[in-house]
């Protein structure tokens, strides 16, 4: 073939040609996998293992707990940015407007709280319920279901535990804020919630 | 009127360039789409992009006597790195079994977001080739003026 002759007698710009090609295609494969990388994460990274508890306390408040898992299985570190947990109790006829708050925790971690590549992360919440307006809702709640012919007690009561957390990826830039951009942030980002026994 | 034709030796050698410019084509289409998970990342910067297109239509001026080859070249290796880039962007989809990110407008997003790149591939190309044939005839006349004092 006469280029590569062409190539061999012109050979110190074919050799910067070619050395710029073998960058380029270390760069593109390079960042593929980095891309299937970030593709595992948003894939693969669950919530898992939630246990909730409810007891009552012989001094007739209520303790109430939240055990749950957050699996990393990915080749990415997770830096949390967000934690929430709340509890409620939900009329299901009327889930708008007829909800008793019972526990409220939101966390903004100061500095990004980490889980590293292939980690589980545990959390565990418990709130002591024993202010007497809480308290007498959910008396209420059991009184009315009473009449309605359901029986529940103070720890039968279906409690709606409400987990949310929310976390980037590695280093990735995610603070794009074009319209058009904004997929580059979804891309790098994980949020996740369990939600009525139902995870997200 | 002049018909200027392409023989088989002429293919290999425009292929032979696209596979030297095809991957910075491939790799600032791709980084073009994902500036935040490419390295190294031209971060959406269009004049970088113009000016590497131009450094990579180079070398198709530089080996290719004739313009309409150099041109043809310009547009092989366009279309070649464009279609590494999509299989780069489908990467997660094709080689492994992951969900479709965008799955409605999945190839349209990426035209989308690339139709004006391919505008400037081309004319960075273009510009490329001019200066590689400005930089192969102003070589050649050196090394004929080499030759000659030579004789002399």
């Amino acid at each position: 073939m006469t280029i590569l002759v062409d190539l061999r007698s012109r050979w110190f710009v074919a050799t910067l040609s070619v050395a710029a090609a073998l960058f380029f295609t270390g760069a593109i494969i390079a960042s593929a996998l980095t891309y299937v990388s970030v593709m595992d994460a948003r894939q693969n990274i669950k919530l898992a293992s939630a246990v909730e508890k409810t007891e009552q306390l012989p001094d007739g408040s209520l303790r109430i707990s939240l055990t749950i898992e957050l699996h990393n299985p990915s080749r990415e570190i997770l830096h949390i940015t967000s934690l929430s947990w709340t509890v409620k109790i939900q009329n299901l006829s009327h889930p708008d407007n007829a909800l008793i708050p019972i526990v409220n925790v939101y966390a903004v971690p100061t500095e990004y709280a980490e889980i590293g590549k292939h980690e589980v992360k545990i959390y565990e919440y418990e709130q002591l319920v024993s202010d007497p307006y809480t308290l007498s809702s959910i008396s209420g709640f059991i009184n009315h279901s009473a009449s309605e012919g359901i029986d529940y007690t103070l720890e039968s009561v279906p409690y709606t535990h409400d987990f949310r957390v929310v976390a980037w990826l590695g280093d990735y830039e995610h603070d794009y804020d074009y319209s058009k951009e904004l997929y580059l942030n979804d891309m790098v980002k994980i949020e996740r919630r369990y939600y009525g026994g139902w995870y997200n | 009127m002049v018909q200027l034709s392409i023989r088989a030796d002429d293919w290999k050698r425009i292929l032979v360039l696209s596979l030297i410019s095809a991957p910075a084509i491939a790799f600032m289409s791709f980084d073009f789409v994902f500036p935040n998970v490419s390295t190294p990342s031209l971060d959406k910067n269009l004049l970088v992009a113009f000016l590497v297109a131009a450094l990579f239509g180079t070398p198709a001026g530089y080996f290719n006597r004739r313009t309409d080859h150099a041109i043809m070249t310009v547009f092989v290796y366009i279309t070649i790195g464009y279609v590494i880039a999509l299989i780069a962007y489908s990467a997660p989809f094709l080689f492994y079994d992951f969900e479709v990110i965008f799955p409605g407008l999945y190839i349209m997003f990426f035209l989308n977001m690339t139709v004006i790149l391919i505008m400037l591939f081309v004319f960075g190309g273009i510009v490329g080739v001019i200066v590689g044939q400005v930089l192969r005839e102003s070589y050649e006349r050196e090394e004929t003026a080499q030759v000659f004092s030579r004789l002399r």
